[in-house]
């Protein structure tokens, strides 16, 4: 199985299988950009994910590699359910919030569509059915909004409404 | 040091990731999120998530709204207007001032639009995707045609009507405003015609991906409809002869949706699955469908999900299985006979169902409950059942 080496930011040096790292579209396009699709022995620096990130995600990359791969372009909506998420994968969102943001901004910077899902409706699911109140505790927020702001908000979020899709 | 400061704070994510996940909430966790602080209220409402959020316009917020909304920081995608009055023109008129550019769904709903209202409000909306709109007839039809914006991104309209003349062309000119329409949906309660309604088919039929039509009498034109691309096909009204209509309508082989709210016979029903190969969902929804009219569904190799009224045993005859079937949903008036003998014929023809819907009212609601065991043994591959009350 042919490999590439990813260096993590603090160094760490990581032997990928191709396939793996080609979740990513960042090292995808990197790899053509680079013309290192032939080429094994160049090390490709991610300067903005640690080890303890870099780690997880190819947990993350290895357990999913043969999942279908997502076009965004065939016309289908995306899919907005925060209550289908696998029994592995809800067992590997169970990290600290620092580690989910690490988890997000790496997904976000890769580009690996499925984990950027995955962590975003972790985070929804941490905010769904709580007050304000209870999600600026659990997100450790504090409430800079005026009264003529939160005023404005109040009123305005009364008028609005779900667009009602009707389906074929 | 504000917590917000933290490098590993929600707030300090990339641009973008915020409204990502506000989109995976629905709208009252996301009005609820909105006040939690000014970041927040911001990207909850952001352009993004704004697309399946519309605005509620309607006569009663009039004195308040304008004002509002002149504070407002969000782009709103799509517009609802309820229970308008004539005067209410300014209202409507104030909101797309400001709001206008950005608005892909306008939706009149039951408020009667005038030709040069719409004009008027279709020149404000050049990136309008959506329309759904009620047209009432001009006093008099103009001599020199109301000139309608030509809307590019505009592939889905709507319009009711009393009257087949709310669609003349001199006062409203659908396909000139549309010329990129692909979904038209037509409801008109006028019983004396349908003249100018096929004017409009006539002009764009064979670029429709689905047609929504309500019709209570047909006046039939010289020439015939060609639907080539024609998907989804919903009917509903008062027909006398679906044959004729299907006559007209040449094509129809890339049929994927039918929906038929209309009497139909069984000659009608073996036209329509006989051209229609490609069918994947069907809805008949007619009391009186004739005995033995299910047999020509079983020339429907992709038919997946069939709904229904009635499915009394007279109209399971022959039992011929229509095995393509997986999806099975119909309404329960009346016991009939034996529940196990029931239970076998329907199993005949639908032996691979894997999801079944029965809706019962009265006495029928009572036999779905005692045909519910015999259903699970019987059916195989079922994995879902469900029972209601026919709402």
């Amino acid at each position: 199985m042919p490999c590439i080496q990813l260096q993590s930011s603090d160094g760490e040096i990581f032997n990928v299988e191709f396939e793996i790292a080609m979740c990513s579209f960042t090292i995808k396009t990197m790899m053509v950009d680079l013309d290192l699709e032939d080429n094994c022995e160049e090390v490709v620096p991610l300067t903005n994910v640690d080890s303890n990130i870099l780690r997880k995600i190819l947990q993350w990359a290895n357990y999913h590699k043969d999942d279908p791969e997502a076009n965004p372009e065939d016309g289908k909506p995306v899919d907005r359910r925060t209550d289908n998420i696998c029994e592995w994968d809800q067992e590997f969102m169970k990290v600290d919030q620092q580690t989910l943001y690490g988890l997000i901004k790496a997904a976000n910077y890769l580009d690996i569509r499925g984990l950027m899902a995955l962590t975003c409706k972790t985070v929804a699911n941490m905010m769904k059915g709580k007050t304000e109140e209870q999600m600026r505790k659990m997100f450790n927020i504090q409430n800079d909004l005026t009264p003529e702001e939160e005023q404005q908000i109040r009123q305005e979020n009364e008028w609005c409404e779900e667009v009602e899709i009707v389906a074929d | 040091m504000a917590s917000s400061d933290c490098d590993d704070h929600i707030n300090k994510l990339p641009d973008g990731i915020l409204p990502e996940i506000f989109s995976y909430l629905p709208l009252t966790d996301r009005k609820t999120a909105s006040l939690v602080c000014r970041l927040w209220g911001q990207e909850a409402f952001s352009a993004r998530v704004l697309a399946d959020v519309e605005f509620v316009l309607t006569y009663l917020n009039q004195a308040t709204v304008l004002e509002l909304l002149r504070n407002s920081t969000r782009l709103y995608r799509n517009v609802i207007v309820y229970e308008m009055f004539t005067d209410s023109f300014k209202l409507v008129v104030g909101f797309l001032d400001k709001f206008g550019t950005t608005i892909e769904g306008f939706n009149l709903n039951d408020s009667e639009a005038k030709p040069a209202q719409l004009k008027a409000y279709a020149d404000m909306m050049p990136n309008l995707k959506r329309l759904t709109t009620f047209m009432t007839k001009m006093e008099k039809i103009p001599n020199e045609p109301l000139v309608f914006p030509v809307l590019s991104w505009l592939h889905e309209v709507h319009v009711r009507f009393w009257t087949d003349e709310a669609l003349n062309r001199y006062q409203f000119d659908v396909l000139c405003m549309a010329p990129n329409l692909q979904r038209l949906h037509l409801a008109s309660t006028d019983s004396n015609g349908n003249v100018r309604m096929f004017e409009v088919l006539e002009g764009c039929s064979n670029q429709l991906k689905s047609l929504k039509l309500c019709i209570f009498s047909i006046e039939y034109p010289r020439c015939k409809l060609r639907f080539d691309n024609l998907e989804i096909f919903k009917l509903r009204g008062q027909i006398d002869d679906v044959d004729r209509l299907l006559q007209l309508f040449q094509g129809l082989s890339e049929l994927k949706v039918l929906h038929l709210n209309v009497m139909i016979k069984k000659s009608e029903l073996e036209t329509i699955c006989n051209r229609c190969t490609k069918l994947e969902i069907m809805n008949i929804e007619t009391d009186m469908l004739e005995n033995g009219s299910l047999i020509y569904l079983c020339n429907l190799p992709n038919l997946q999900i069939l709904r229904t009224n009635h499915l009394r045993m007279p109209l399971l005859a022959p039992y011929k299985p229509i095995n393509s079937v997986k999806e099975l949903k119909f309404l329960i008036y009346e016991s009939y006979s034996d529940e196990k003998d029931y239970v076998d014929n329907l199993f005949k023809v639908f032996p691979n169902v894997c999801i079944m819907k029965l809706f019962g009212f009265g006495p029928g609601l009572e036999y779905c409950a005692s045909i519910e065991s015999e259903i699970f043994s019987k059916f195989i591959h079922l994995t879902k059942l469900t029972i209601d009350e026919v709402p």
